[in-house]
């Protein structure tokens, strides 16, 4: 389990990360989004050990991860700006991989390279972007790791190559209870892979919540009456926003769905539908909840 | 799992790999030259019928110096690069080390490639020496020594790369303060000290002691040496030969090291790409670099107002300024790429002026405390000789090394103390009243000695004119002395393989004999006919040379062959000379001629005259030289008239004259054939050809 407690990194005047306190679960996947300069590369590379913490603490299972082998030997970092060794080929970045991860997997690294289509012994140098990015994610995930960490590695992967390494990671998740942590600028990219969302805008950590709780715990009710009515009648229904046009309302709610309805149905609507919210329009009314005015849409 | 807390051998051949390219370009070429060197010298030997010739660690493998000057800088800039590209920096951090066992694994390899290149092919250079043993003989214990002071001197040159590489993020700064750290220092010393000499020239400035002493560092020792030094190129690169310059850049290089570990751990990997971490640093390199303008303008300026400088150089002191604050801000555009940040690095200048006011003012300082250092014969404890300074020379006599040995002995009586006090008193106040120029014109004919005083503040050293009658008086005390005497007749033992004698090709059995019949025979010499002769006013055969050792000094020692000193070995070395003789009596006067015929003129087929002289013995049984010359008023054929039927090839007895020749005669083929004779010679013929060359006045 990773746990930052006040986590506070800052480049000269800027602060880059504020205060972060979050716990990230072993055998989960863990998503981050926001917007460029919101903090997400520092975020993975402080919890990677790469920064120093200028205030608060990054620990793996109880342990600092700063400066500490024995941490940093469970972790695989895949950065956004990739780096190999002068004139290497895959092959030659293996055996480094190997002589650093006792627990690097050749015969994975073999399989992926294969499955992918790369040729190991090819001068990564000659590779394109996407091709060094798919390189870097076959190393990190052979060495088989307890956390693995992608920086925005799938913004650069096509959606082929994308959905592969996501079965791999589940692969590791589930098998071996992996914990991933993944950022990206796209809500839609981890909406269905992550099972822990965390909303980064500014250097804070503005949200943090289980997919499903999010889904679940809020839902859109539309609801129409045949007489005029005012929207006291909705007290005792935990109302996050509402939006009257004509008869008909349209409401987000919090809570829980079954009793909801029955309390609405007591008030004899003559149409009543409850309607799932996209995770953008959570996050959304979330944030609006949180007092911060934007729209989702343009961090993702 | 790779765990690692301060090294890590996976680490550490990965750093090894990533130096294979240039470790092994390096090791080819400087393998390459360690056999070519050797082969192509013993050729030419061999086609020029040279004898063994000696060479020292310099001469045989010169690429040594390659280590310290390029291979160490590259392959630290190389490994280390990393720290230079955040993505990079980014990578090594992530790395399951610690800081610590990270650096100290690259650092490791640098190290290892390093003395690896500089060991393997200093010792391909002694096998290859090996093979051509009989015509080159390599002085093991100098390649020993050069390969010790090279290795050194490169992990004083990567360790203060890695230092300015952790305090700096782009190959621009990285290399601008490496250049800083290794060399400023040094320089500031050098000039500072520099003028301090030149404006005291009763300071000894060859006897600087740390941390004053520029030679300590074998960086900055040769480095700066090759453009400064008085010593020439073979005395500056004798540094690299010096124990305790060793030991203090191997001292310097720990120092260095551990610092880039600490400041290594330290250091964000954020600052990659930055050419600093932080302001204050930033600053410090900028001011630094300026200062490396303002240094020289600080001591013109104090020279002048000592009375020591030209005088009115105003204006080129503004314009040295004006350079300085150039540097300055191109600096912080070229590391900021922002004019406002070069703007608002202006109030720095007001640190860059206090520093030059400090340094001006300080120098003013010491010059007035040298000058007032003016002790009386009552307070002077002790005074010595100032020694011989060999790193300047090619070789020395044995005056020079009596004068070497006997360096340390201290002379406490009265007389010698109130002699220096007065000579002190005398230059300090000759100084103050006529500045440098007038204590120059002043002295400048009469003889100076260099003095160490010893004092109850410590030792200091001068170099002080001194009235005839009171040179004489230190003289006599001086050579006088019975350990002097001893000395000058004790031929100290060469190191191995070093004995050179000349152009004659001996075995070393009968090199061994001759020195050791030598060494009895100078032994038994009256030592002040023998100081005489050493300063070549009695005729010699011939000399030897070779590397002796004295203290902490390694001179080369060269020793005349005096019939007069050493008959013995003389007639012994004419036996020997006479065995190998390759001219025949009858041929003499032909080659005589054609020397004469062919001058110094380079033809095919040329007889070029080495040496002919003739020793003539007196009734008294005394020897006297004479030289004839091709182009003289004696003719060849005067010469060879008189030698006709009166030489004889054998090595002469006691009161004998004789004559020794040598020639280079060269073939059509441009290949040299050494030819000698040496052979007793008839009185009467002896005493003909000298009266020839006499009355000719050669």
């Amino acid at each position: 389990m990773i746990k930052t407690e006040g986590l506070t990194k800052k480049f000269g005047e800027f602060t880059a990360l504020d205060s972060i306190t979050c716990t990230i679960g072993d055998g989960s996947i863990y998503g981050m989004i926001g917007s460029n300069g919101a903090g997400k590369s520092t975020f993975l590379r402080t919890i990677s050990g790469v920064y120093r913490a200028d205030a608060g603490s990054v620990t793996a299972d109880g342990d600092s991860v700063w400066n500490n082998p024995s941490v940093k030997g469970r972790m695989a970092f895949v950065p956004d700006d990739i780096y190999f060794f002068a004139g290497a080929d895959m092959e030659r970045m293996a055996n480094a991989y190997a002589s650093i991860y006792k627990t690097f997997d050749r015969a994975r690294f073999r399989d992926i390279s294969g499955t992918l289509g790369l040729d190991t012994k090819k001068a990564l140098s000659t590779f394109s972007k996407g091709m060094r990015r798919q390189a870097a994610t076959i190393l990190a995930l052979s060495a088989r790791p307890e956390y693995i960490f992608f920086d925005e590695t799938f913004d650069g992967l096509d959606p082929v190559m994308r959905n592969l390494v996501k079965k791999l990671i589940y692969e590791d998740v589930m098998d071996r209870g992996t914990t991933a942590v993944i950022t990206s600028h796209s809500l839609r990219e981890l909406e269905d892979t992550c099972d822990q969302l965390a909303l980064l805008h500014r250097g804070g950590l503005v949200l943090e919540s289980d997919i499903q709780e999010l889904k679940t715990a809020k839902f859109k009710i539309q609801i129409a009456f045949d007489h005029d009515y005012s929207p006291e009648i909705f007290e005792g229904v935990e109302v996050s926003r509402l939006d009257r046009r004509g008869s008909v309302t349209n409401m987000i709610v919090s809570g829980d769905r079954e009793e909801t309805v029955e309390k609405l149905k007591a008030l004899h609507p003559i149409l009543l539908e409850v309607l799932p919210l996209s995770l953008e329009e959570i996050f959304t009314y979330e944030m609006e909840a949180l007092g911060y005015a934007y729209d989702i849409k343009e961090v993702s | 799992m790779a765990q690692g807390k301060i090294w890590n051998p996976k680490l550490f051949f990965e750093g090894l790999k990533q130096l294979r390219l240039i470790g092994f370009l390096s090791l080819i070429v400087m393998s390459v030259e360690a056999v070519l060197v050797p082969v192509s010298r013993a050729m030419n030997n061999a086609k020029y019928s040279v004898g063994v010739e000696v060479m020292d660690g310099f001469h045989a493998h010169p690429f040594l110096l390659l280590t310290f000057t390029i291979i160490a800088p590259l392959m630290t800039l190389s490994l280390f690069s990393f720290l230079n590209k955040r993505n990079a920096s980014d990578f090594y951090h992530s790395l399951p080390y610690t800081r610590a066992c990270l650096f100290l694994s690259y650092a490791s390899a640098v190290l290892l490639w390093i003395v690896a290149v500089a060991a393997i092919s200093s010792a391909l250079s002694i096998l290859t020496f090996l093979i051509f043993q009989s015509r080159l003989a390599l002085i093991v214990p100098s390649l020993m020594k050069l390969t010790l002071g090279c290795s050194v001197a490169s992990m004083l040159v990567a360790s203060s790369v890695m230092l300015a590489m952790t305090v700096t993020g782009t190959t621009f700064t990285n290399i601008i303060v490496s250049g800083l750290i290794i060399f400023l220092p040094r320089f500031a010393i050098l000039m500072l000290t520099g003028v301090l000499g030149d404006v005291l020239p009763i300071l000894d400035m060859s006897s600087l002691t740390f941390p004053l002493d520029s030679s300590l560092n074998l960086v900055a020792g040769t480095v700066i040496g090759v453009f400064v030094s008085r010593a020439g190129m073979t005395g500056t690169m004798n540094i690299l030969l010096t124990g305790s310059s060793q030991i203090y850049s191997a001292v310097l290089a720990a120092i260095y090291l551990t610092l880039a570990c600490v400041l290594f751990c330290r250091r964000k990997s954020e600052s990659a790409e930055r050419s600093a971490p932080n302001r204050t640093l930033q600053a410090l390199f900028r001011i630094t670099l300026t200062m490396v303008i303002c240094i020289p303008v600080c001591a013109a300026i104090f020279s002048e107002s000592v009375g020591g400088g030209p005088g009115n150089n105003a204006f080129v002191y503004v314009v040295y300024y004006i350079v300085a604050a150039g540097v300055y801000f191109t600096y912080e555009l070229i590391t900021s790429k922002q004019i406002s940040r070069a703007v608002k690095s202006l109030p720095g200048l007001l640190i860059v002026a206090a520093v030059n006011l400090c340094l001006i003012f300080g120098m003013r300082g010491i010059y007035k405390a040298e000058l007032g250092f003016t002790p009386s014969a009552d307070e002077i404890k002790s005074v010595s000789l100032a020694g011989v300074d060999v790193t300047s020379r090619y070789d020395i006599n044995m005056y020079d090394y009596a004068i070497l040995k006997n360096s340390s002995m201290e002379y406490d009586d009265p007389e010698m103390r109130e002699i220096v006090s007065r000579a002190l008193a005398e230059s300090c106040r000759q100084l103050r009243e006529g500045g440098v120029d007038g204590f120059v014109v002043k002295n400048l004919s009469g003889s100076t000695q260099g003095f160490r005083i010893r004092t109850s503040s410590g030792v200091r050293s001068r170099i002080l004119p001194l009235p005839e009658d009171d040179y004489m008086t230190i003289q006599s005390k001086f050579t006088g002395s019975k350990s002097f005497s001893e000395a000058l007749t004790d031929l100290p033992d060469p190191l191995k393989n070093t004995l050179d004698w000349g152009e004659m090709k001996l075995t070393k059995d009968e090199s061994d004999l001759l020195f050791g019949m030598l060494k009895k025979e100078i032994a038994q010499a009256d030592p002040e006919e023998w100081m005489n002769a050493v300063g070549g006013s009695v005729p010699t055969l011939s000399w030897v040379r070779y590397v002796t050792s004295v203290g902490k000094e390694s001179p080369t020692l060269t020793v005349p062959l005096c019939p007069e000193f050493a008959p013995e070995t003389c007639r012994k070395y004419l036996a020997i000379t006479a065995e190998k003789s390759n001219i025949k009596p009858d041929e003499l006067t032909d080659l005589l001629r054609k020397s004469e015929e062919e001058g110094q003129q380079t033809l095919s087929g040329s007889v070029f005259l080495e040496s002919f002289t003739v020793y003539v013995c007196g009734k008294d049984g005394k020897l006297t030289s004479y030289y004839w010359y091709p182009d003289g008023l004696v003719t060849s054929d005067e010469i060879g008239e008189i030698l006709s039927g009166a030489l004889e090839i054998r090595a002469p007895a006691a009161g004998e004259s004789f004559i020794t020749a040598s020639f280079n005669c060269f073939n059509a083929g441009n290949q040299r054939e050494y030819k000698t004779i040496a052979g007793t010679l008839r009185d009467d013929a002896a005493e003909k050809i000298a009266d020839l060359l006499r009355e000719s006045g050669e």
